[in-house]
């Protein structure tokens, strides 16, 4: 089944909507559960995005890791400090945020100029000899991934549980120190 | 196509910035930098679809970006959290306990 | 440059799937009988009225089981791709992942000792 090119333009269409609208969404709205929901919505449209870029592994450990995990936390951050701040819609504007907003305009005006001046077929011509054995490895990406991980990022492999143990850690610690101070409260309170 | 992914990961990016720098919610300000880092994970795959389709350096380079940007979210709720516990409030120009 | 044709029984899955879950509903907004009233439009029909906002404070306890999952989230996705490719490289492959997940098992005695993975 051979797709014509308009039909992953369609979808790409689609998808840039989507992530516009999201990204807008999550800046904008003064509801932060709302905000919240809209990431999640913005991550989705991302994985989709890899998936339409061949790349498989990386658009599932999106949706496990940031939809799954990341944003389920940030809501449950949420939740946990909770305070109504939300009575109007729209947060005064001050004279700080018309600045930032002047500066973002002219950032992505510039990366844009330079993205449309690039030739970019040249630098398709410079790397044309890796693409001959591309249909032989693309069957197996997740494969190739591994024996990558095992071999050549051997060593930011084990430096990443590091990383993890850390986080873990500091984490627990950071996050448990509520219980002690209200039993001390508590015991205050008793005697 | 390449064109179109790479300014719409730009965009992406400058909403993250605009966001981080503006927003007065601890926990919106790390919305943003997650949006941050998925431009630049965009950014990586994309270039390792296009440029290196043979050997995905991005795709693995991209994952480790991943699962740094989840360590990152724990210990920066963790930190949000710790604050909202001393201070009953998460806007961040109130939070100034280390300035003197 | 794009080669979705992988995926073609995901989409016929996908496509089968939306058919279904459709069918299933509509059917059963079609057969069941309608009979409106006050009670109807309340959150909860079994007479309890709902209290307060639905945003509340969570405890902090379910704060601490995300914590600890995100991080083993992390841990499986990097263990799968090994999974992959185990055959290709024998047992200096098991040794490497081995380490990794020693490491990782360090910070599952300390959640566990710290009590973060209990209901207190």
């Amino acid at each position: 089944m051979k797709l014509p090119e308009s039909f992953y333009e369609t979808i790409f269409l689609f998808l840039e909507s989507g992530l516009i609208l999201g990204s807008l969404g999550v800046i904008l709205l003064t509801n932060i559960v709302y905000s919240a929901l809209f990431l999640g919505f913005v991550f989705v449209c991302i994985s989709l995005l890899y998936l339409l870029l061949n790349a498989d592994f990386v658009a599932a450990a999106q949706i496990l890791i940031y939809v799954g995990a990341v944003n389920v936390l940030i809501i449950f951050a949420v939740m946990l400090i909770n305070k109504k701040q939300y009575s109007n819609f729209f947060v005064y504007w001050t004279i700080g945020d018309g600045i930032t907003l002047t500066l973002c305009t002219s950032i992505f005006l510039l990366l844009n100029n330079f993205i449309s001046n690039t030739s970019w077929s040249k630098i398709f011509l410079m790397t044309k000899p890796n693409l001959v054995v591309k249909d032989i490895i693309l069957i197996n990406t997740v494969r190739h991934i591994g024996s990558e991980l095992l071999t050549e990022f051997l060593l930011p492999f084990e430096l990443m549980s590091i990383i993890l143990l850390v986080a873990l850690i500091g984490a627990i610690t950071l996050a448990r120190r509520e219980k002690k101070i209200e039993l001390e409260k508590n015991d205050f309170f008793n005697f | 196509m390449l064109e179109h992914i790479l300014t719409l990961s730009a965009f992406l990016f400058c909403i993250g910035v605009f966001g981080l720098i503006t927003s007065r919610n601890m926990v919106r300000a790390l919305m943003c930098l997650e949006l941050i880092f998925n431009a630049v994970n965009i950014n990586l795959v994309a270039f390792s679809n296009f440029l290196d389709s043979s050997q995905i350096k991005g795709e693995i380079f991209s994952i480790f970006i991943i699962a740094i940007a989840a360590a990152e979210a724990t210990i920066g709720l963790a930190i949000v959290l710790a604050i909202y516990r001393n201070r009953k409030s998460t806007r961040i120009d109130q939070f100034n306990l280390l300035k003197w | 440059m794009f080669l979705l044709q992988k995926y073609d029984y995901f989409f016929v899955f996908l496509l089968i799937i939306s058919f279904f879950s459709i069918l299933i509903f509509s059917l059963s907004k079609w057969i069941a009988p309608i009979n409106k009233g006050p009670e109807k439009f309340t959150s909860y029909e079994s007479g309890i009225e709902p209290m307060g906002e639905a945003c509340i404070q969570f405890q902090i306890r379910y704060y601490m089981f995300a914590l600890v999952f995100v991080i083993f989230d992390v841990e499986t996705v990097f263990l799968y791709p090994w999974a992959m490719s185990f055959y290709n490289f024998g047992i200096s492959s098991f040794i490497e992942a081995l380490i990794f997940i020693l490491i990782l098992i360090i910070g599952l005695v300390y959640a566990w000792r710290k009590g973060a993975l209990e209901w207190s």
